[in-house]
């Protein structure tokens, strides 16, 4: 099958959104692959996909998105899905203490499920609730800088750095893949051994299709 | 707890602010600035008014074509896939439900099963010409006749009930059906009325020993705050294209339910997507209150006894529904996870070359069928044709756990096809989103028959299924 031109890559990365449920990953996610915004989404049962592409460095980066559900009830479903993800973004609501409380849990989530180099962004979202913040800015550079996460507020609904919370983790995991792609061999799992740097996910079958980018490369 | 669901203040923030790109409101009135672009939910093109005895009628027509008529009148099943692997052939009176059921759809008069094959490709064709219209007004007379016969009996036939709604219930009607089909109330007439004062009073009863209690803030544990959280998020996102939902008294309600339910069934839990549930119920029965279509109901002047009412048999009825698919919500989701498989193996049967293509693809059933069971497929179409769905769910009785494997593989094979053009990635993003906008009742009542027709085929040569 000749490829798309819309859909021609050089990277192919795959994020997941993880959270607690309302805290506005499905819209975090709708906005920046679509520009929508909905007041009242419906929740997400299991998990839904979206992807978009983004220029980094003149390269063509595409991220496979995958938004889960916020319930503990799915987690043993979901959990499934952090297999082979690059990055994480890991979003609370900036007017719900629990849900920041909970970032925890969230992070022994990934460390069991998910690879050990996943790149990992705490995102607080809702931030155009100025009012009702309970969750202050300090705290959470602070946690992140203990943790070795990286950090940024967001608002799904204004569209405040939302373009940036995805840039910035696809660069940082850009990064990473391409300086172990020049280190070649000591790169453990997420670097692909011939210097192709390209499969980074293994649930993503239709990168098979666009080896072009690699081995052409 | 806020009737806006945990989310205070928020609708507020909209007056005289522009949001960038599209932004959607489901609710009248809460829109941002002049200008802005703005969307209301999906609202299905198609209305079928619950309440429209004529809709209705409509609505009786295809449901009287006879599930094996309308399946050889189209592509899909091979017969001879199905008896080359062993099964038994359908059309034989040996098999059971589908002879029986056969046999009851002829005496509703004949010949009117034509229109009912292949619609579905275009998206539910609105061909009815005169001639036929007709013919759907007087089989609708005859179907309603029918259902008021059987309704009339000092003890109501549950199979024969059963029977008849399978193929769908007069919206006049459903009401009374739904509640003798799911057992909420006795068939025996004479203890209908005390049964049904009795079921009502003892909610009335549940709601301060649960929902009062932990609401005020008093004594809850953790995981209840928890649980009681995760409603009141899940409460305003219910049904967001239907108007009737953001009704601040039906929200309350709503939260009563889910939550009561939540903590007398702690095996699983509330588990999001069961909000979703509730909803074919909560319309039935308000629907007994209301007047004209459902976009414009409105609660003014009910009284709240009345309105109680309607949320203890809302209750009752999820809690029947739910009895039977538990396992669906446990931990881990067993019952989902078997359902999937199911589906999966029908399809490998009835269309292998579907199952080869979505398996060279990566694609896993689990990743787009997970959300068709744990809603029970009511997320995949309009809001109008979940209720006609629900007519033949609880027809089904205990039996639906393995008739929604049949019926998850009938409407994935509505696009079988169509899906065989596509890569992984475009796959999951079609069957996330299938393209069901348009559908009207023939189009659900297809995907029905086929399943019908699947099980009886596959019966006895399925025992491996389970
Ligand atoms: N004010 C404000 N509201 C938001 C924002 N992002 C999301 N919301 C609202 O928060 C609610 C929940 O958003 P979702 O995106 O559905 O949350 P989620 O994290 O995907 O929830 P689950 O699917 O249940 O895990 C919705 O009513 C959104 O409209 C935001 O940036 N600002
Ligand atoms: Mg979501």
């Amino acid at each position: 099958m000749v490829p798309k031109p819309d859909d021609d890559y050089d990277y192919l990365f795959k994020v997941v959104l993880i959270g607690d449920s309302g805290v506005g990953k499905s819209n975090l996610l709708s906005r920046f692959t679509r520009n929508e915004f909905s007041l009242e989404s419906k929740s997400t049962i299991g998990v839904e996909f979206a992807t978009r592409s983004i220029q980094v460095d003149g390269k063509t980066i595409k991220a496979q998105i995958w938004d889960t559900a916020g319930q503990e009830r799915y987690r043993a479903i979901t959990s499934a899905y952090y297999r082979g993800a690059v990055g994480a973004l890991l979003v609370y609501d900036i007017t719900k203490q629990t849900t920041f409380e909970n970032v925890e849990r969230w992070l022994k989530e990934l460390r069991d499920h998910a690879d050990a180099n996943i790149v990992i962004m705490l995102v607080g979202n809702k931030s155009d609730l100025r009012h009702l913040r309970s969750v202050q800015t300090e705290d959470s550079k602070a946690f992140c800088e203990r943790e070795g996460l990286s950090f940024i507020e967001t608002s799904a609904l204004e569209a405040t750095n939302v373009e940036q919370a995805f840039q910035r983790i696809l660069t940082e995991i850009y990064h990473i893949v391409s300086k172990k792609a020049l280190a070649s061999e000591d790169g453990p799992s997420a670097a692909p051994s011939s210097g192709t740097a390209i499969k980074v996910t293994e649930a993503a079958p239709d990168a098979k299709k666009k080896q072009s980018c690699c081995s052409g490369a | 707890m806020s009737s806006d669901g945990g989310f205070p203040g928020v609708r507020g923030l909209f007056k005289g602010r522009g949001f960038p790109g599209t932004v959607k409101f489901s609710r009248k009135g809460a829109s941002p600035s002049e200008g802005e672009e703005q969307q209301q939910q999906q609202q299905p093109p198609r209305h079928v008014d619950p309440r429209d005895p004529v809709a209705a009628g409509i609505a009786g027509l295809s449901v009287e074509s006879r599930p094996m008529e309308s399946i050889s009148s189209t592509s899909a099943p091979p017969p001879s896939a199905a008896s080359s692997r062993g099964a038994r052939p359908s059309s034989g009176s040996s098999a059971g439900d589908a002879s029986r059921r056969t046999s009851s759809a002829d005496e509703g008069g004949g010949g009117a099963g034509g229109g009912g094959g292949g619609a579905q490709q275009q998206g539910g064709a609105e061909q009815q010409d005169g001639v036929e219209v007709t013919q759907l007004r007087s089989m609708s007379s005859t179907r309603v006749a029918k259902f008021m016969r059987l309704l009339d009996e000092q003890v109501v036939d549950l199979e024969a009930l059963r029977e008849l709604s399978w193929s769908g219930i007069p919206p006049s009607l459903r009401p009374m059906c739904w509640r003798l089909l799911l057992g909420y109330l006795p068939p025996n007439r004479e203890r209908r009325m005390q049964i049904l004062t009795r079921k009502r009073r003892e909610y009335r009863d549940l709601v301060p020993d649960y929902y009062e209690q932990a609401a005020s803030g008093l004594d809850q544990s953790g995981e209840e705050l928890g649980a009681l959280r995760q409603v009141a998020v899940d409460v305003p996102r219910t049904a967001p294209g239907v108007a009737f939902f953001h009704d601040p008294q039906v929200q309350k309600s709503l939260e009563r339910i889910l939550y009561i339910w939540g903590l007398r069934h702690p095996a699983s839990g509330y588990v999001q997507g069961i909000n979703d549930l509730v909803t074919p119920f909560m319309c039935t029965f308000m629907g007994e209150h209301m007047q004209g279509p459902l976009e414009g109901w409105s609660l003014d002047g009910l009284p709240e006894s009345q309105l109680l009412d309607v949320e203890a048999d809302c209750y009752w009825c999820l809690c029947k529904l739910l009895d039977g698919i538990q396992d669906h919500y446990t931990y881990a989701q067993p019952g989902i996870q078997r359902c999937v498989f199911h589906t999966q193996e029908l399809i490998r049967r009835v269309e292998e070359p579907l199952a080869a293509h979505l398996e060279a693809e990566g694609l896993q059933f689990i990743q787009f069928a997970f959300r068709w069971v744990n809603c029970l497929l009511l997320r995949e179409v309009p809001f109008p044709l979940a209720i006609r769905l629900w007519d033949t769910y609880l027809s089904e009785g205990s039996q639906l756990k393995d008739f929604l494997g049949y019926t998850l593989a009938a409407f994935l094979l509505s696009w079988s096809s169509q899906l065989q053009q596509l890569e992984f990635q475009e796959l999951i993003m079609f069957l996330q989103k299938p393209p069901t906008a348009d559908w009207c009742e023939k189009d659900i009542e297809l995907v029905l028959s086929r399943a019908y027709m699947w099980r009886a085929s596959f019966k006895g040569a399925s025992s491996h299924f389970s």
